[in-house]
């Protein structure tokens, strides 16, 4: 097996725990709120699947570099570099690393303080917009960024792809605030 | 590209990303108030990274880039990569060793204070946020400036 097929394998195999962990992450979110509370089970489970997503971020990232280095000693890497869908896919990688952050910083330490406690109680319901946002941008960021880089026919320019995104995460916004106001506030 | 030189370049890489990462396992061992011992350790990878990709990026800048491949760059498409990134780059990357020294200071010699001053704390954690912002700059502008080589 060749450099390029390992980090080809190793470029996949990050996306797929980035994008399987961001789905995971989502889901047991929203399974663990339906009964108003997390617990500490449920919140161990959180944090041990956002072990799995930055596993798969740093795979992803060093993988990603790996292939760029190869290209630079090989053919060079201009064209793909400056490409549109190249820029878009690292300003959505940046995205969901300092998502990531935001997520350890401000969303952990919320869940870990309100263990076992109603969600809907006024303190936490005041910040739940961070909670579900980060959510919202994480999933949608690792299937954008898994979506860019499988789709080759793509010719989109840069501010267009961006548009899109965006937009996919205002209508996840929406989707979120409604389930989160249905399941936790019951309204 | 000599295989001497190859090696320098990927040993830049790979020493910047170690340290980047061990910024933000910094970083989070302070919002997250772990164990002190874990947050030294990863200080301590961190400087030490940084100052191996320093080194190794700059005998790489000094004897490589510079006659071989700033040309090559000025003469292509995007001559810009290396009149705005690298140049910044350049200078980005001069103070970035010595802010991570000081971030390994801060909580190998004063941790009581950081435990006790929620303030010194806070300059803390903003310092290693911005190392990682800086990094994760450097790494992007460094993958540009590859990208225009012809």
């Amino acid at each position: 097996m060749d450099w390029y097929s390992v980090l080809v394998s190793g470029h996949i195999i990050g996306t797929a725990l980035g994008v399987g962990g961001a789905t995971i992450s989502d889901y047991l979110f929203f399974k663990s709120v339906k009964d108003g509370k997390i617990t500490a089970g449920e919140f161990s489970f959180l944090k041990a699947v956002s072990k799995v997503l930055w596993l798969g971020f740093l795979i992803l990232v060093f993988s990603g570099l790996g292939l760029l280095f190869l290209w630079r000693l090989n053919a060079g890497a201009g064209e793909l570099v400056f490409s549109s869908k190249f820029l878009a896919k690292m300003t959505v990688v940046s995205i969901i690393f300092f998502n990531g952050l935001l997520m350890h910083w401000k969303v952990f330490p919320l869940f870990e303080a309100g263990l076992n406690k109603p969600l809907n109680s006024e303190g936490f319901s005041k910040k739940i917009p961070l909670v579900y946002s980060t959510g919202v941008i994480s999933i949608v960021s690792w299937y954008s960024a898994m979506l860019l880089g499988s789709w080759r026919e793509m010719r989109f320019s840069y501010p267009v792809i961006m548009i899109f995104y965006v937009f996919l995460i205002l209508a996840g916004l929406v989707m979120a605030r409604f389930v989160v106001r249905k399941i936790i506030f019951k309204k | 590209m000599t295989p001497l030189f190859q090696n320098f370049l990927l040993g830049h890489i790979l020493f910047g990303l170690l340290a980047t990462v061990s910024s933000v396992m910094v970083f989070l061992g302070l919002v997250k108030n772990a164990g002190f011992q874990k947050i030294r350790i990863n200080s301590l990878v961190g400087v030490l990274g940084f100052f191996i990709s320093w080194i190794l990026g700059g005998y790489y800048y000094v004897n490589f880039y510079g006659q071989q491949v700033k040309p090559a760059i000025k003469s292509g498409n995007y001559p810009w990569a290396h009149g705005i990134f690298m140049e910044t780059k350049e200078h980005i990357f001069l103070f970035l060793p010595f802010l991570s020294l000081v971030l390994a200071l801060l909580v190998w010699f004063l941790k009581n204070e950081v435990n006790k001053n929620s303030r010194l704390k806070k300059a803390g954690i903003f310092l290693a946020f911005m190392i990682i912002v800086l990094a994760v700059s450097v790494t992007f502008m460094g993958m540009l400036i590859s990208g225009a080589v012809k």
